[in-house]
């Protein structure tokens, strides 16, 4: 069924929601950590369990952002970002006596979201575009183009991208997931997010070199 | 619409990827989806309400309590006699008389009273007026939910193009209630209004749609 789907129960949720340091590839702590990474409070969400209706303000509040982010970068489209981000909210609502704590609650809402902007791209079959594999998988490891630091443009050349190839690109460098996770997530195989990740890494430097020949 | 980037041109070029993704801005919703969240959990809590014999049991035990207090052996002390009193009188009247009486008590007994009055005194100094705004906003999201439970379970029926503008129009009217509800930082009246007035269009969608179905409604359900 489709809506139970970013529903998995609770274990499997914290098994695929990376923990804090998850955000931060590097592990140095000084890198840029995800949008979501948000601590609540436990006597927050102690509240929020008992049904009051102000906790759960509070927490659609500091959540509202960061879920709408995340579905607008998987879906590239704002009414699909609404629909995800109303649906992870009336999620939270209906689950959220099923966060055990194990893991932090940004991470279980995270996973939520995820499941859900994922869930509009394959009811639309947008999630079968994705570049051709090819066997030449080796990763891009050097630095994005300088063109990479305009935002209106990064956003641009991310948008060109096929649905499928722009979700592994974000959650892989943005949220910290690894190939594994995402396989998982995308109902696909680590191969194809290693491939898309390869792949899409170099268009996206292709289209940004190609945005800023144009703007100089 | 999307923040303002928070990089100015000529910024020198992220480090790695990773960096480039994490300082794009954030992203405002184009609507607000708290007045249906807040709906859905007023209906939930009403589900969730205990049934009619358990509310009346309890009535029942607060009805017997002044009674058992006053057959209880007298006070040892003038504040222990001042809590005792207060067991009789409304939540919110403690609530806001507490701070006076547990000073007066503190007076009398030559103390400055136990630390649990004190705490008490401090953690609930709820105003009168805020508590009744939020019985009403409870109230009114409880009506939206039971508005929203029986549009929902009408069946559809065929409109006229006079209707359709019609119900467009409420649509779009209670898109705007909704977007405005969104804001945070609306005050507490503008607040209760908006939901009395998200209400008004919910049963005016109620009432064109059960013209329209032309089945039987019983409309104490959603009163």
């Amino acid at each position: 069924m489709s809506a139970d789907t970013s529903l998995l129960a609770p274990a499997s949720c914290l098994a695929l929601a990376p923990a804090v340091a998850a955000a931060d590839p590097r592990g140095d702590g000084a890198g840029p950590r995800s949008g979501f990474a948000i601590e609540v409070p436990d006597a927050l969400l102690a509240r929020a369990r008992d049904g009051e209706v102000a906790a759960f303000e509070q927490l659609y509040r500091w959540f509202e952002r960061p879920v709408f982010t995340l579905a607008l970068r998987l879906c590239g489209d704002r009414e699909e970002a609404n629909e995800a981000l109303q649906e992870t909210m009336l999620k939270l609502l209906r689950r959220v006596g099923e966060y055990r704590g194990s893991g932090p609650f940004w991470g279980w809402l995270r996973q939520i979201a995820i499941n859900e902007a994922l869930l509009r791209l394959r009811r639309g079959r947008r999630l079968e575009e994705a570049l051709p594999l090819d066997c030449d998988e080796f990763e891009d490891g050097a630095a994005p183009p300088p063109a990479a630091a305009d935002a209106a443009l990064l956003q641009r050349a991310l948008l060109a991208l096929p649905a499928a190839t722009r979700s592994v690109l974000w959650l892989y460098h943005a949220e910290g997931y690894t190939h594994e996770e995402i396989a998982e997530l995308m109902q696909r195989t680590p191969s194809f997010s290693k491939s898309q990740l390869a792949r899409g890494t170099r268009r996206l430097r292709a289209l940004l070199q190609v945005e800023e020949t144009s703007h100089a | 619409m999307p923040d303002r980037s928070p990089r100015p041109p000529g910024y020198p070029a992220p480090r790695d990827w990773h960096e480039a993704f994490a300082v794009l801005p954030m992203e405002t919703p184009s609507r607000g989806h708290w007045p249906r969240v807040a709906s859905e959990l007023a209906h939930r809590r009403l589900r969730r309400r205990p049934p009619a014999w358990a509310i009346a049991a309890a009535v029942a035990c607060i009805a017997a309590a002044p009674t058992l207090i006053v057959l209880r052996s007298a006070p040892t002390t003038p504040a222990q006699a001042s809590v005792d009193v207060e067991v009789g009188m409304p939540a919110a009247q403690v609530a806001v008389d507490a701070p006076a009486r547990t000073a007066q008590a503190a007076a009398i007994s030559g103390s400055p009273g136990s630390p649990d009055i004190q705490q008490s005194a401090a953690v609930t100094p709820v105003p009168a007026a805020n508590a009744g705004a939020d019985i009403e906003l409870e109230r009114l999201y409880a009506r939206s939910a039971r508005l929203e439970a029986a549009l929902a379970s009408l069946p559809p029926s065929a409109t006229n193009a006079g209707v359709e503008v019609i119900s467009q129009q409420l649509v779009q009217a209670l898109g705007a209630v909704d977007a405005t509800l969104a804001d945070a930082t609306l005050d507490p009246r503008g607040r209760l209004a908006l939901w009395r007035e998200r209400n008004q269009l919910l049963q005016q969608m109620l009432n064109l749609q059960v013209r329209q179905a032309s089945t039987p409604f019983d409309f104490a359900q959603v009163n």
